[in-house]
């Protein structure tokens, strides 16, 4: 018999809240037609669901409600510190959905977001247009895909894909698409458009199995890079976050062997190295929602208002990395998070 | 806990019966009857907004209810269309026209409504009327609203749940007491099952809440103790037993070699931080 806790939660998606506004806009009509059994609910803002008070992440995510919304104001946002622009200058990034399906205990998203409901914002095109507007006064680097995955949600939005012809068009815009997805028949989807690299964050097989609950494996990531890079597209390696486990250094050594068993490095844009940081107003909350997660509840020293591993602990982790990937890759491929 | 709140004894009766509450004789404002056991308090509110505020707030600020605990508000309602029995997945106030959505995680066998909460009775002449008030397909009621709003300062969304049966079509007058206890002992039977299993989801968050904070407090009380921690050392001390505790590392091993070696307990601050040291070398290996 299934427990009553395992059993008791609604299934994915089992009621979707739809913006009137958008009630019949093309998008919404069509991810609304893959939900044949949910339970429709019109609200009038997306917040009026996604910001309620007192909301539980990890109880909402055992039970993950769709919004659909319009997402109106400031549509691209520049690069946080903490983020890695690899050298581009105009680093920028944008949300057409927040949240994620994945449940990975260290998420940053789980300390941003007072909901752990998924919103899909449906006017895309508004999200060109702001993006447009940009290039014409500069070059852009954009990463579209930090606050949520999009390749996972893909079958449902098609949002990769409509990014990529957009990216096409634009020879000044240069896109980053991060994701832990392995969904293999997306491969054949994803044009290798100029300008799109497929960021995928990859982890110790360890660490996945603890703290990235609902990811493909790293056998399957790989796989996944593996065939985008055949089908000629960009593909970065993130090995950010790197997280702590008391064998650490033997997971990670095990994950690098596997990694350059299917990948060529002489194919690889390039990788990223970082070690799990994150704000203290973020972690404060993680702690509050997940007071089991051994991840979150790490003692991190405090920097400026951000929490990381204590200093000597994390420049021995990405040195660890970076030496081992430097047997394999030029130094000026190895991007570190903080140089 | 659940937290039942009704408007009228004729809706709690099924509840005090099918789950032999016992009333609370020390409670005067608002009836309370209750079963410690089976993890139950029922309060009868009284009719309308103000009555049901005043009750969900009294209830709260007496026992303080936490993150384990449920508020669940059953009561009848008008409904221009078929009648039923109904959980609320949006709750419109009339009077101010805001909107509150409790969340609905958890599996259940009920058709799901909108319900609008207004001051008085929806007790106007002719189904147009009433209709412009209360569109087909939705319920009509006096307190859901008002229980929300009150029952937010201390319940989560997915805490609060609303469960209404249809007793009317907006002559709210002519519907006896007799009538809706009849009409709550048609529904009898999957009100207790309901109610049973909003129980067992209860009584499964408060296990797993209470296990580890209990355990860690009682290593940690003595560790801080025979390590003569100051207020700053005995904060981090909690911090890396609670990470080495969810992480697999065998703490009470760990301690219990320093308690063997006679590095625990010290005799001073000055050798406390020096035994701090070395348990957190020894944790972290």
């Amino acid at each position: 018999m299934k427990s009553l806790r395992e059993d008791c939660f609604n299934d994915f998606c089992s009621h979707i809240y739809v913006e009137a506004s958008v009630m019949d806009h093309p998008r919404t009509k069509r991810i609304l037609s893959r939900f044949p059994g949910a339970t429709i609910v019109t609200i009038d803002h997306y917040k009026d669901v996604f910001c309620r008070s007192r909301q539980s992440y990890p109880l909402q995510h055992s039970a993950q409600n769709l919004i659909l919304a319009q997402k109106k104001g400031r549509l691209l946002y520049e690069g946080a510190t903490v983020c890695q622009s690899f050298g581009n200058p105009n680093f920028y990034y944008t949300s057409c959905m927040m949240n994620c399906i994945y449940d990975c205990e260290y998420c940053y998203l789980k300390g941003m977001y007072p909901s752990a409901n998924l919103v899909i914002f449906v006017n895309l095109e508004d999200y060109f247009a702001e993006a447009e507007q940009m290039l014409a006064r500069h070059p852009l680097y954009l990463c579209v895909s930090y606050d949520s995955d999009l390749p996972a949600l893909e079958e449902l939005t098609g949002y990769v894909k409509e990014w990529c012809a957009f990216a096409e068009k634009h020879d000044d815009l240069k896109l980053e698409v991060r994701t832990k997805c392995a969904s293999m028949h997306l491969t054949e989807q994803f044009s290798a458009a100029s300008g799109v690299i497929f960021a995928l964050t990859l982890s110790p097989q360890a660490v996945i199995e603890k703290f990235e609950h609902h990811t493909p494996s790293l056998g399957q990531r790989l796989v996944f890079a593996q065939r985008l890079i055949r089908a000629g597209c960009a593909v970065r390696l993130c090995f950010d976050p790197m997280i702590f486990l008391p064998d650490w250094e033997t997971h990670y050594a095990q994950m690098l062997e596997q990694v350059f068993a299917v990948i060529d490095p002489a194919k690889l844009m390039d990788v990223s190295v970082g070690t799990f940081r994150i704000s203290q107003d973020f972690l404060k909350k993680m702690r509050r929602q997940e007071p089991d997660s051994a991840v979150v509840w790490f003692p991190f020293q405090n920097e400026n208002g951000y929490y990381h591993y204590p200093r000597e602990l994390m420049e021995r982790m990405e040195s660890f990395l970076i030496k081992g990937l430097e047997e394999k890759l030029p130094k000026e491929k190895i991007f570190q998070w903080n140089q | 806990m659940i937290y039942l709140f009704t408007a009228l004894y004729s809706e709690a009766s099924v509840f005090i019966k099918g789950f032999h509450l016992t009333k609370n004789q020390t409670r005067t404002k608002f009836q309370e009857f209750y079963n410690e056991e089976a993890g139950i308090r029922l309060t009868v509110t009284g009719v309308g907004e103000i009555a049901a505020a005043a009750a969900v707030s009294n209830v709260c600020t007496t026992y303080q209810p936490t993150e384990k605990d449920l508020l669940l508000n059953v009561g009848t309602c008008a409904r221009i269309d078929d009648g039923g029995i109904f959980l609320c997945n949006k709750i419109t106030e009339l009077a101010t026209g805001k909107t509150f959505y409790p969340d609905l995680l958890y599996r259940h066998d009920f058709e799901e409504a909108e319900i609008l909460t207004g001051m008085c009775p929806l007790d106007h002449d002719g189904d147009e009327k009433r209709s412009l008030i209360c569109p087909d397909g939705t319920l009509y009621d006096m307190e859901a609203a008002a229980v929300y709003q009150a029952g937010s300062y201390d319940f989560g969304p997915h805490q609060m749940i609303f469960l209404k049966l249809v007793s009317d079509r907006g002559n709210a007058k002519e519907t006896s007491r007799e009538q809706i206890e009849q009409l709550m002992e048609v529904y009898a039977d999957r009100l207790y099952s309901f109610v049973e299993q909003l129980s067992h989801i209860s009584s499964g968050q408060a296990k797993s809440a209470d296990g580890c904070s209990e355990q860690m407090n009682m290593r940690t009380d003595k560790l801080c103790a025979d390590l003569h921690c100051s207020k700053v050392m005995g904060d981090l001390l909690r911090q890396y037993i609670r990470y080495c505790a969810l992480s697999g590392v065998d703490v009470e091993a760990v301690v219990s070699d320093m308690y063997a070696d006679k590095k625990l307990p010290c005799k001073d601050k000055k050798e406390g931080k020096q035994r701090f040291e070395e348990l957190k070398r020894r944790l972290f290996q």
